[in-house]
């Protein structure tokens, strides 16, 4: 599968591989964890 | 107290019965602590690490390489953005370093990555702190991977024959008191400011001042552990006379009706109001702190835009005050956030900004043969 169509999974939440899908929950759980922290 | 043999000359107390040196003015009362984890976020490691992606013909890759940390966000949305625009991106992070598969070419512009063969065309070190490196401090060995680290990295962020964004061999000298002198050259209004060990006897512009860090805002003693160090009011009580340990910066107070980030991407400028009652709220209280988009008046772009390509920076914010309509500088954060803004004020105008300045940019370096 091509970069592109994999990104578009992830942005349209219809991931189907359970490595990627874990890596995508993951990833939303740190999204609000590091909202409210400012690095500079 | 005296000695036989020694006159009258006072013997120093021992060390147990000194009293205690208070901490620095800047770690007084200061509990911010973040515990940064080293886990991947990024989406083209993931799915190039779990095979997903069309692996190619073997042919060097050209792709922008970022130096971060894991929890770079900015980076980790970047690197899906680019992935959208089908621009491969590679990572290596401080805090994932150790052990990090990687040989780099010094007669070709070529990088293997774990099992991948890359072309750089576009590097952008941030937060690339080697302090962050997971190694035991105060070993020998751990000393020995800082130094490697910390040279190559410096080179990888150096060659001349990759592009980069924030170039540091113009950025790496930028420190706060390098941008005041520079933005006051520039026409812009800067507070009076002294650095000093004795912040106690040091008012600049004689009334109130704020304390802020020479360095960084955030410290790491040890691996994944951030204390923050942030501006704050200076108090005569509880600076006294006593010497810091390092010098500070200590700045004059200027009133101000509200306070601006203004964020440089490429010849762009987008900007936040940043309303807040106290400059830590920052960090350790970012709900109390209302960002609202706003435009740029053209005067203040055009003078944030000079100084930006005269540090040779596309990509980074400033933070000035309004004061009486006018605008003072406060500093220039080549490392910038620009998400915790856009998390406020649910805008995403910068993230769009970088994307496309990056793809732009990357198709640019492609076009002109660099890839090849």
């Amino acid at each position: 599968m091509s970069l592109e169509e994999l990104a578009a999974q992830l942005r349209r939440g219809e991931i189907e591989d359970r490595a990627l899908a874990e890596y995508s929950a993951e990833y939303a759980t740190a999204e609000k964890r590091f909202c409210s922290k400012k690095d500079d | 107290m005296t000695v036989s043999g020694w006159g009258n000359e006072t013997v120093p107390p021992p060390e147990a019965v000194k009293p205690a040196k208070p901490p620095p003015l800047l770690l007084q009362g200061q509990d911010y602590l973040f515990r940064s984890q080293p886990k991947c976020l990024d989406f083209q490691e993931q799915v190039h690490r779990l095979g997903m992606v069309d692996e190619g013909d073997g042919s060097p890759v050209p792709c922008v390489l970022v130096l971060a940390r894991a929890a770079d966000m900015e980076m980790n949305e970047l690197s899906i953005a680019l992935a959208e625009r089908g621009i491969r991106m590679a990572r290596i992070d401080a805090d994932r370093s150790v052990d990090l598969p990687l040989t780099v070419y010094t007669d070709q512009p070529l990088l293997e990555l774990d099992r991948w063969l890359l072309r750089p065309l576009l590097v952008w070190r941030r937060h690339f702190e080697l302090s962050a490196l997971p190694l035991e401090p105060g070993t020998l060995a751990g000393a020995y991977a800082v130094d490697q680290w910390s040279a190559v990295a410096d080179w990888l962020s150096s060659r001349g024959d990759w592009a980069h964004v924030n170039p540091s061999r113009n950025t790496s000298h930028l420190n706060r008191l390098t941008q005041l002198a520079d933005a006051a050259a520039f026409g812009l209004r800067v507070p009076r400011t002294t650095v000093t060990t004795r912040p106690g006897r040091t008012r600049p512009g004689g009334g109130r001042c704020i304390v802020k860090t020479s360095g960084r805002h955030l410290l790491e003693p040890r691996p994944g552990m951030q204390h923050g160090l942030f501006p704050r009011p200076l108090e005569t009580s509880r600076s006294g006379d006593v010497p810091e340990s390092a010098p500070v910066i200590v700045q004059e107070y200027v009133p101000s009706e509200t306070e601006l980030r203004v964020f440089v991407v490429g010849e762009r400028c987008l900007a936040f109001q940043v309303d807040k009652l106290d400059p830590a709220q920052l960090w350790v209280d970012p709900e109390a702190v209302r960002v609202t988009p706003v435009d740029v008046p053209t005067a203040l772009t055009d003078r944030l835009l000079a100084l930006a390509r005269h540090w040779r920076l596309q990509v980074a914010a400033f933070d000035l005050l309004v004061s009486g309509g006018d605008h003072v500088f406060l500093e220039v954060n080549v490392n910038c956030d620009w998400r915790w803004f856009e998390h406020r004020a649910e805008d995403s105008r910068v993230s769009d900004a970088v994307h496309d300045w990056v793809a732009a940019r990357f198709k640019e370096l492609l076009g002109a043969g660099k890839g090849r």
